[in-house]
């Protein structure tokens, strides 16, 4: 079955309105979805390399800020690259935290390879797994609202395997200074950087 | 580590050497955005080491972290870990240092194997 997500309705449903919510996207495509839903804003923090590193940003992110949703938002290749950060984020269960995997089944930034995901590995069954009591699959597109609300508000930590479809959306423009999202972010959060 | 600081927070890492291996590709990020990073690692495959398979990191380790921008002490006295680690904590927190604290097996201990 062809997936039908779309990323980027996705993720502005998420994001769009809740600029309170800090947003962590993995390279690739998932920052330029990121930016898209709110543009370069102070809470978001987009990795450009340290490929599996998403989750784990989040992680710490959400024990420093309990009070703050934090949510990753990662293509399945970024994830399975650090598989073994699901297992970590158990150690801690931070329950304002979200994952959200964007999941097209293929490393469409290298040229389109599949990744395990293509060949039968289910992210979400990995999740629940590693212990994520909320771990499910968003595969049709009229549960995209319910899913909106559970990533915004459910008590974590919470996984979600968004099935998106295989679309290269346009770029947009974005700042890869690590060292400038990294000083608006904690001037936003803490008053100072 | 990278997003306790973006919240505010203090975090070490605290890994045996093998550790460093695996993380040279996500050290990236400390140089990316200049974080801080503070990282006290136990040195297996180095004083006392009796596991073969051990040898290569332990012999490879310190350059890796050289490479990976890190300025490393290596403590072998118990009685200077305390100092070590004040320090490292300073530059790296102060001057968002790249910090790494080694304990050789001197301090730790090396795992004794028959044969």
């Amino acid at each position: 079955m062809t997936h039908q997500i779309d990323r980027r309705a996705l993720v502005k449903a998420i994001l769009g309105d809740r600029k309170d919510i800090i947003g962590i996207s993995g390279l690739g495509g998932a920052g330029y979805d990121l930016t898209a839903s709110r543009g370069d804003h102070d809470l978001n923090f987009c990795l450009h390399g340290s490929m599996g590193g998403a989750p784990l940003v989040a992680m710490g992110l959400a024990m420093a800020q309990p009070d703050r949703r934090v949510v990753a938002v990662l293509g399945d290749g970024d994830m399975l690259m650090g598989i073994g950060s699901l297992a970590t984020i158990m150690t801690e269960r931070p329950k304002n935290l979200a994952v959200l995997v964007l999941d097209n089944g293929y490393y469409l930034e290298t040229g389109g390879q599949k990744t395990a995901a293509s060949h039968g590995t289910d992210l979400t069954a990995m999740a629940a797994a590693a212990g994520f009591e909320t771990a499910k699959t968003l595969t049709d597109p009229n549960d995209m609202a319910d899913f909106v609300k559970m990533i915004q508000e459910a008590p974590g930590p919470i996984f979600v395997c968004a099935k998106i479809s295989i679309d290269k959306p346009e770029t947009v423009p974005k700042t890869r200074d690590g060292n400038n999202m990294k000083l608006r972010m904690r001037k936003a959060l803490l008053g100072t950087e | 580590m990278a997003g306790a600081w973006l919240g505010g927070e203090r975090s070490v890492l605290m890994m045996q050497g093998s550790g460093v291996g695996n993380c040279m590709n996500n050290f990236g990020i400390t140089i990316a955005g200049n974080f801080p990073l503070l990282t006290i690692i136990t040195l297996r495959g180095s004083w006392g080491e009796g596991n073969p398979w051990m040898l290569y990191q332990g012999r490879t380790m310190e350059r890796m972290l050289d490479l990976a921008g890190f300025m490393a002490t290596v403590v072998d006295d118990a009685a200077n870990v305390e100092e070590a680690v004040s320090v490292a904590a300073q530059t790296a927190f102060n001057a968002s240092g790249r910090m790494a604290v080694i304990l050789s097996q001197r301090v730790t201990g090396a795992k004794k194997f028959k044969r």
